[in-house]
């Protein structure tokens, strides 16, 4: 036997129990809520290192709900707590190569807003990849945006970033999450 | 006074806090402040402990040591968590990784799902330790299994002997 308030319903769910269809329990007591509002996926098949001025792309979503994969941007379903992060590798730094300056940064957009900058400046060695990237968390009214940008301005870039095409490795290295969590 | 639904009760026991319960043991609580709590939600977090300084598992999983095991989902013995239930579930891993000769290193770190690659980062540089990082959200089903490895690595590993990372699942709200 359940109950319904006003079409609410709290009822049986197998030995547990689950409120509106949305928030489940088992038997043991772990609930989850069942709605993805969020997406995890990546960039793949690209080579323009830096190609993230205008929206990290995000092709290929192993799930997601509310995103853009053409420019990686994704519209908060409800207001709330949302969690962001990446994983990457990151190529350019300063005097790399020799008498050019590749340094790059990665930020968080909120509705087109920069946030949330990380940073790499590394040395220029054949094949070597700075592993990294960062997480944050918004508070975000439903209809509010969130996306990752790479070298976009007005972060201070190194200038040579998009001419010796330096940047965040774009095929398949890269994980970028988002989920609603409070 | 409370409801009971099939023994499971929602009740206002302090008049102002609702608690969902099980028996004695609190599935979900709404306090007078409109804050939620949910004790029961699967989590673990660890490290690789007692592992060699420089630690692969023979590309097998990572045998992570459980500080914190709700749920009894990680087993320490496989490297391997159990999803009770279907949701959206947080894992994460912090480490520094390193090669042989401390020099050319590469090699990959992945989270998979029920066998097959979800989510991985690399590292490659030269010389000495490297900081490495991964981070993703699974959707998964009840029954579904994750693990982390490293693959494609060339006498490398992350640091196994404790103090130098940490490693973490929890079921997402």
């Amino acid at each position: 036997m359940g109950i319904d308030i006003g079409g609410a319903t709290i009822a049986t769910s197998g030995s547990g129990i689950a409120l509106n269809s949305a928030l489940v329990f088992n038997a043991s007591g772990h609930g989850a809520f069942l709605s993805p509002q969020g997406y995890m996926g990546s960039k793949t098949g690209a080579t323009l290192y830096y190609s993230a001025v205008t929206g990290w792309e995000i092709n290929t979503a192993l799930w997601q709900s509310n995103l853009n994969t053409t420019n990686g941007v994704f519209t908060c379903p409800v207001a709330g707590y949302y969690a962001m992060g990446y994983n990457a590798i990151h190529r350019g730094g300063s005097n790399s190569p020799a008498g050019l300056n590749t340094y790059g940064y990665a930020g968080f957009a909120k509705n087109g807003a920069l946030s949330y900058f990380i940073h790499w400046n590394l040395n220029h060695v054949t094949n070597a990849w700075g592993t990294g990237g960062t997480s944050a968390l918004f508070q975000c009214a439903a209809g509010d945006t969130l996306a990752l940008f790479v070298n976009r301005s007005p972060s201070p870039a190194g200038p040579d970033v998009i001419s010796q095409n330096y940047g965040v490795y774009p095929d398949t290295l890269n994980v970028v999450w988002c989920k609603r969590v409070g | 006074m409370g409801f009971d639904i099939n023994g499971i009760t929602l009740s206002s026991a302090a008049g102002t806090t609702l608690a969902m319960n099980s028996g004695a043991t609190n599935w979900m609580a709404v306090n007078a402040n409109g804050i939620l709590s949910r004790p029961q939600t699967p989590y673990m977090w660890g490290t690789t402990s007692g592992q060699a300084a420089i630690y692969n598992a023979g590309g097998g999983n990572l045998l992570v040591i459980a500080n914190e095991n709700i749920g009894s989902c990680w087993n320490n013995s496989t490297g391997v968590w159990t999803c009770p239930v279907a949701g959206y579930y947080m894992v994460a891993m912090g480490n520094i990784a390193t090669g042989a000769l401390q020099t050319n290193s590469y090699g990959y770190i992945g989270v998979f799902k029920n066998g097959v690659l979800y989510g991985h980062n690399h590292w490659n540089f030269g010389g000495n330790w490297h900081y490495l990082s991964l981070s993703s959200i699974v959707a998964a089903a009840a029954g579904d299994t994750i693990v982390w490895q490293l693959f494609s690595y060339v006498n490398a590993g992350i640091h196994g002997a404790g103090g130098h990372g940490s490693f973490s699942i929890a079921l997402m709200a």
